[in-house]
């Protein structure tokens, strides 16, 4: 099955990075949309849908706990799994985060099978479901 | 504190990690005239603000750049090389947060200008160097203030 995901960074590049990450990371990306602070993807579900938001937590204009926040008192979009990814490394913002309703972080830098791992554990995908050529070691 | 080691780790894990860049870490910065990408991200520790400064050197953060994005060095264009070292910054930043076990610790958002000067000998800092050039070097600053 497809994930349409939302990647949310204020770094056109690292949204780049990240969307190539999911790519070689085998998972099925229907729509990749992306946007570059919480506010702006507020803006954009409200005419898509989306299975799976990654996104950072600095930013400009609305922060990652902002648009936690958004969705969590959103009806349409409350389950929707987010998964921070993040230089963050403050312990209580962690758990704030988590307590907003995220479902992961991955601290930057990371390795593609680090995505890979935390990904399939959220969403449920069994270890070794991945499409092939998927199990390397390489960092991107 | 000493930031030099948990800065040292932070550059080394980041450039290997995100950028697939081996360095080599310098004594001291050799004075000389050079084109720097720089980019400065505050840091709110227990005891204030320290502003860490990443300074790149043109062509080695053209080539960060092009690694990052898994293309070649001519296809990279500026704006490009803009946001990699803005992001580069962040993510030395969070590192040497880490690193530091400050977990008490905030990083802000990394702001980017384009340098032409002078490199002088730094002894705050670390300084780096790419297959025997001068590829760039992190500095800091602590200030009296605390994040309100």
């Amino acid at each position: 099955m497809p994930y349409n995901v939302l990647i949310v960074d204020d770094s056109k590049s690292m949204r780049q990075v990240i969307r190539k990450v999911l790519g070689l990371s085998g998972f099925m990306v229907g729509d990749c949309l992306e946007a570059s602070n919480g506010q702006e993807a507020l803006d954009l579900l409200e005419n898509n849908w989306v299975d799976l938001i990654l996104s950072d937590v600095h930013m400009p204009v609305m922060d990652g706990f902002g648009l936690l926040r958004a969705l969590r008192e959103n009806q349409e979009w409350h389950d929707t799994p987010v998964v921070l990814i993040t230089t963050e490394s403050n312990e209580d913002r962690i758990q704030e985060a988590m307590s907003l309703g995220a479902k992961g972080y991955i601290r930057k830098p990371f390795r593609a099978e680090s995505i890979r791992m935390h990904l399939n554990q959220i969403l449920g995908v069994e270890e070794g479901h991945e499409l092939p050529g998927t199990d390397d070691e390489s960092d991107f | 504190m000493n930031y030099q080691a948990p800065m040292t780790k932070a550059i080394s894990e980041v450039l290997e990690t995100m950028f697939f860049l081996s360095i080599d870490f310098e004594d001291r910065v050799v004075s000389g005239h050079v084109g720097l990408c720089e980019a400065r991200i505050p840091v709110w520790l227990e005891g204030g603000e320290l502003t860490v400064v990443l300074s790149v050197a043109e062509d080695f953060a053209r080539m960060a750049a092009a690694n990052f994005l898994g293309v070649d060095d001519d296809k990279v264009d500026e704006s490009e090389v803009m946001d990699v070292v803005r992001e580069m910054a962040n993510m030395v930043g969070g590192g040497f947060i880490e690193n530091a076990g400050d977990h008490g610790a905030r990083l802000g958002i990394p702001t980017f200008r384009r340098a032409d000067g002078d490199i002088s000998e730094n002894d705050e800092g670390v300084p780096f160097s790419f297959m025997g050039d001068f590829a760039g070097v992190v500095s800091w600053k602590m200030s009296s203030s605390v994040p309100t």
